[in-house]
């Protein structure tokens, strides 16, 4: 069973991708997904716990505005809830949603390149 | 690699970067007994592409995330494995300006400093990770920068990088053929050859004394995942962890006089130009160039600016994956670094990782912003057509005429800076009120535990520090042998 926090991150990601390259096929979402998520394991332990917490909060506080859990959100909800939590005012909301665009654009010019074309776009 | 079992050594070294590489190669083949730890992984220069994702999951702290808080975010980056920084880095190359080492000599009394002093061991250093210049090889986003300067009559030019460009030159000498001069290429494997013993993927928890003693508290990471404690048993102990992992094991170890306070960065903040040709081709050598007018407080330089790289610098511009996917080759990335602000490394109950927390002046932002103005008008002189800050909110800056709308000084909430440089957060020198070793590394008030690496900068450098540590070091080391120890 894929953990809860993991399953948020992959949906975040999903959605992420998305805005970046609407091309990306699951494959490489998924792979995206995951290097996001070494990056998280490995991040330092104090940052990590609350990333975790973070984490949480972001997908239960969909439910009293959207019904359901964030990961459990039809994908056009999901995008729109992004992008509230990016416009929040509070700026940890918007620094969590910056952490993961940036990371997961790392991970997309390697990862999708290399899964398309066979090569990076450049080395 | 074989597990550590309880054992004794005359010299512990813990970390591999510069400063323990170097300090390591010293004492071995001056026929020591000497047991270097390294936390990180043994991995080949080419376990991984330069800056790719993996590489960040395989030889960077914390795979890249570490941010010290404040009243302004901070990310930086170290390296964690066999050579340390020197691994992930570019190798650009300077001595130390004479001006630095005269400042630290007189503000914080470092003895045996004076330029003549110094040269021999930056002479002996580049002996063994060999300096070149790039030259005709250098990529044209990295001439851009000096063609941009040259307009405005601002003193630039190319900086040597530890690197051999040429593998035939190479060979004909005694150094190692082509390619980077990272401490896995260069200075470990010296130290080994002297008889030097390497311990990778093995953590130094804790350090204590037992009579005459010092005790490192060990754990090495098994294949298995699993966790193996051990002790070793030392007459001298040089820790070289790096300039934030230091002062976190120091203190740990009970150790707090002077140790942390006063961590330094070059923070730095971005651009990316779009030249409207082709200026960055796939295969091109790093760019080298910099912009030295404004020394020491400011420097400018051109940063590795592959399609990743520029995508995770346009991340908050919109259609950012086409604009790169089209225009990538018309693209540089360049940035301005100050030597602002400090900052205090302390560790958190409970947590492994030290905590960094971070002041800066409003004088600090205000000239970072005057300075990304001045690249911006470099860039321009270039031929960029278009220049995109990378800070969330600016404005792309379509002509020289836009310069103007750009902020007087960044932003605190911004989150815009960064630093690859970190050092300063255990000065040395004979001034014990701000010191906390003595002017080779010695701690004060205690017997043989020493200090060598990025830490001991007294302030920051002004221009790429690994020159700087390299030297301190070897210095260091020979004085250690010279006295045995304090
Ligand atoms: C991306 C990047 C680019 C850079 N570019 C340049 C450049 O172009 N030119 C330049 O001059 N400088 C550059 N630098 C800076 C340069 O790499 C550092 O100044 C230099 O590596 C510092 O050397 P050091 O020995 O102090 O520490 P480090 O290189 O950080 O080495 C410390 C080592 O100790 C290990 N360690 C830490 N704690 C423990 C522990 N408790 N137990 C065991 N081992 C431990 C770490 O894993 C690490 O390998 C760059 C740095 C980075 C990260």
């Amino acid at each position: 069973m894929v953990p809860r926090f993991d399953r948020t991150v992959c949906s975040l990601i999903d959605v992420l991708v998305g805005e970046v390259n609407p091309e990306a096929d699951p494959f490489q979402r998924r792979e995206v997904a995951h290097y996001v998520l070494a990056t998280v394991a490995a991040m330092p332990d104090h940052f990590r716990l609350g990333f975790r917490i973070l984490g949480m909060i972001f997908e239960l506080a969909a439910i009293p505005l959207c019904g359901h859990r964030f990961s459990s959100l039809w994908p056009d909800d999901q995008r729109a809830y992004v992008e509230r939590w990016r416009r929040s005012r509070v700026s940890v909301q918007r620094a969590m949603i910056a952490f993961y665009t940036a990371f997961a654009t790392h991970g997309l010019y390697q990862y999708v390149r290399t899964a398309r074309s066979g090569r990076p776009l450049a080395t | 690699m074989s597990p550590l079992r309880p054992r004794r050594t005359e010299t512990l070294i813990i970390g591999s970067g510069p400063g323990g590489a170097v300090t390591g190669a010293v004492l071995a083949e001056a026929g020591r007994d000497v047991l270097m730890l390294e936390e990180g992984a043994d991995l080949a220069l080419d376990a991984a592409a330069p800056f790719s994702c993996d590489e960040m999951l395989l030889k960077y702290r914390n795979a890249g995330v570490s941010v010290a808080l404040g009243n302004s975010k901070l990310a930086w980056v170290e390296g964690r494995c066999v050579g340390g920084g020197s691994e992930i880095n570019r190798g650009l190359y300077h001595r130390t300006p004479e001006y630095i080492l005269e400042e630290w000599t007189r503000r914080f009394q470092v003895k045996d400093l004076q330029p003549a002093v110094m040269r021999p061991h930056f002479e002996a250093c580049e002996t063994v990770a060999r300096v070149e210049y790039a030259h005709h090889r250098a990529p044209e986003i990295s001439r851009r920068l000096q063609s941009g300067a040259e307009v405005h009559g601002w003193h630039a030019g190319e900086a040597p990088r530890l690197y051999t460009y040429s593998p035939e030159e190479a060979l004909r000498s005694s150094a190692p053929p082509g390619g980077k001069q990272s401490m896995s290429a260069t200075f470990v494997p010296r130290f080994r050859q002297a008889g030097g013993q390497l311990l990778s993927s093995t953590r130094v928890r804790r350090l204590r004394r037992e009579g005459s003693f010092w005790i490192a508290e060990t754990e090495q990471r098994g294949a298995d995942g699993g966790c193996h404690r051990s002790e070793v048993r030392a007459d001298r102990i040089v820790v070289a962890c790096g300039a934030v992992q230091t002062p976190a094991l120091l203190r740990r170890s009970g150790m707090t006089r002077n140790i942390g306070n006063t961590l330094r960065f070059h923070p730095m903040v971005k651009v990316v130009a779009d030249f409207g040709e082709m200026v960055n081709r796939a295969g091109d050598y790093d760019p080298v160039h910099q912009i030295r007018e404004f020394e020491p407080q400011i420097g400018m330089g051109c940063s590795i600016s592959t399609p990743a790289q520029l995508g995770m610098a346009l991340a908050g511009q919109k259609d950012a994956w086409s604009l790169v996917r089209e225009h990538w080759q018309n693209m540089g990335l360049y940035y301005v670094q100050s030597s602002g602000g400090s900052a205090r490394v302390r560790n958190v109950r409970g947590f492994v990782d030290p905590m960094v927390r971070v002041r800066f002046e409003e004088d600090d932002l205000a000239l970072l912003a005057v300075n990304l103005a001045r690249l911006a008008t470099a860039l321009f002189a270039a031929g960029a057509r278009r220049i995109y800050p990378c800070i969330p909110g600016y404005p792309v800056l379509e002509s020289r005429a836009d310069i103007a709308s750009l902020p007087a000084r960044l932003r605190p909430a911004d989150g815009s800076l960064t630093s690859v440089h970190v050092f300063s957060s255990c000065p040395m020198g004979e001034d014990e009120r701000v010191c906390a070793v003595n002017s080779f590394g010695a701690m004060f008030g205690t017997e043989g535990l020493y200090i060598n690496d990025a830490s001991l900068l007294c302030t920051p450098t002004g221009v790429n520090p690994q020159g700087t540590v390299m030297a301190v070091a070897r210095r260091n080391a020979i004085a250690m042998l010279e006295r045995r120890s304090r």
